[in-house]
């Protein structure tokens, strides 16, 4: 129980860290244009 | 009753705290006049302290009883609480934070006031030290009932000794100090937190959760082991509360304030990645404590509310009781600490500085603040016990901040106009307070939909429309980037 609620918590910042990470890219790459 | 552990975790808090003030006080003699030295730590604090002070400062009672108690109900989908302030610290993180950052004021009313003039300033000001102060009454009593269950006192007399705590939390060094308490505090959050988990199961048979998984599958509730629970709930409980926080969170001068600590923007991005799993993460081990209590009929019988906490008292070897709940007081306290210093923060800066002592040097605003913080204090602890429980009374809170960052978003990505912030800020609060206070719901046949939604609705709708109508400006970051450009090209 306590390892497949933690994998599926893990999952979805994963999944946060990824789309936050884009848009640190996206910034960035609007900063050097 | 349990004197022994409330000793032990008071004696362990007062040195951590006065210990830390200590060090502080002398490290920072001679710095006192720096700018915002107390509110923002002369604008240079690092990476270690930046990460858990973000991660504690939106980790507080409704992380421990909050998800102790719902998770009763609703199983590990109440995961989504968690993880919807982490998503609100991701937005902080790559978003609001470094706009904070980048401007380099001291609080978020006195952002707007570069976008949208005085007036929408002194509003936000005192809506958002209101809707802040809500929530520190919300800790305070979160405070009592911890050590109220500890000690078999009165919520008001826990309530009185969690506010001294709190106060001490921040009185001396101000932000720096909360800080630099977090970090401790954080490390020892964690490691008791993996190991309360780890001796639960110890404790149960087979060694296991394998019992408890058992006790749901057989009941028919096998849904409430995972965190992707019914549609229903999903639909409701989870997305409500995704977007009650994501929408306010991240204007919050609660968090912001934290940010604009930070020695540079970098430093706020890169909190990201520690910040946001270190929220994001407790809740699991909450839910797990939490569903266990509920699984073991001698638990099971003490309801939602103190099975949980029962359970880890009695089923705990004492040294690590004392280390837990040490852990859970350090949470509310260190969010007890920064919405005390929100709001006072304030109140020196917005009102009081701005409109009544523009000459005042940073000592006295300091000393404001300081004053501020304790009158704060001592309200929240006046009315914490009378209160009924406010827990229902978050979402209302949370909708005030939505339009906030809406003005933040529009004025600097987009377009800033000052009659556009003073139409969106008046209707979204109004309805705020209609949904709230009237029977409007009802009329409408939308009595299950929460505030947050219908706020934001309203916002989105208001400030869209209106800033496409109304006169404006150019959004604060595409005009700097305007100028940038032709600057360049002149050069």
């Amino acid at each position: 129980m306590f390892w497949n609620i933690l994998g599926e918590a893990v999952l979805v910042i994963v999944v946060l860290l990824v789309v936050s990470s884009l848009a640190i890219k996206i910034q960035n790459g609007k900063k050097l244009q | 009753m349990n004197t022994s552990i409330l000793v032990a975790v008071i004696v362990y808090e007062v040195l951590l705290i006065g210990g830390i003030a200590l060090w502080l006080t002398t490290r920072q003699k001679g710095h006192e006049n720096d700018e915002a030295e107390f509110e923002l730590g002369g604008r240079n604090l690092p990476l270690v302290v930046i990460v858990p002070t973000l991660a504690l400062t939106v980790l507080g009672t409704a992380h421990i009883l909050g998800i102790f108690e719902m998770s009763w109900f609703m199983g590990a989908t109440t995961m989504w609480f968690g993880l919807a302030n982490a998503m609100a610290l991701a937005v902080v993180c790559v978003g609001t934070g470094i706009w904070a950052r980048r401007m380099g004021m001291t609080t978020v009313p006195e952002m707007l006031e570069q976008l949208y003039g005085e007036k929408v300033r002194i509003a936000v000001s005192c809506v958002m030290a209101g809707a802040i102060f809500g929530i520190l009454t919300l800790e305070t009593q979160g405070l009592g009932i911890i050590l109220a269950s500890m000690t078999g006192w009165s919520i008001q007399n826990g309530a009185i000794l969690g506010g001294v705590l709190g106060v001490l939390y921040v009185i001396v060094a101000g932000i720096r100090e909360v800080g630099w308490i977090n970090l401790f505090n954080a490390i020892l959050m964690y490691v008791s937190l993996i190991l309360a988990t780890y001796y639960i199961a110890q404790g149960l048979p087979n060694g296991n959760f394998s019992s408890v998984v058992d006790y749901y599958t057989s009941n028919d509730a096998a849904h409430m082991l995972t965190i992707f629970g019914p549609a229903e709930i999903m639909l409701t409980f989870a997305l409500g509360t995704v977007i009650a926080v994501v929408f306010s969170v991240p204007a919050s001068q609660l968090i912001l304030q934290v940010a604009m600590s930070a020695k540079d923007e970098k430093t706020v991005r890169n909190s990201l990645w520690w910040a946001v799993p270190l929220n994001g993460l407790f809740g699991v081990f909450i839910i797990v404590l939490g569903l266990t209590a509920k699984s073991l009929p001698e638990f099971h019988a003490l309801g939602p509310k103190l099975a949980a906490p029962t359970m880890l008292i009695q089923m705990l070897p004492p040294w690590l009781a004392v280390m837990l709940t040490a852990s859970f007081l350090a949470a509310v306290l260190s969010t007890f600490a920064m919405t005390c210093l929100g709001p006072a923060t304030i109140f020196s800066y917005d009102i009081y500085r701005r409109i009544y002592r523009p000459d005042a040097d940073e000592l006295h605003t300091a000393k404001v603040t300081r004053i501020s913080i304790i009158v704060l204090a001592a309200v929240s602890v006046a009315v914490a016990a009378s209160l009924p429980p406010i827990l229902a009374a978050i979402p209302w809170l949370l909708s005030w901040l939505i339009p906030v960052l809406w003005l933040m978003a529009a004025g600097f990505l987009w377009r800033a106009s000052k009659a556009s912030a003073a139409l969106t800020l008046a209707a979204s609060w109004l309805v705020n307070m209609l949904w709230t206070f009237t029977d409007l719901p009802l009329w409408m046949g939308l009595k299950s939909v929460p505030n947050a939604y219908i706020v934001l609705g309203v916002t989105m709708a208001v400030g869209v429309v209106s800033c496409l109508l109304l006169k404006g400006e150019q959004g604060y970051f595409r005009k700097a980037r305007t100028s940038f450009g032709v600057q360049e090209g002149l050069g």
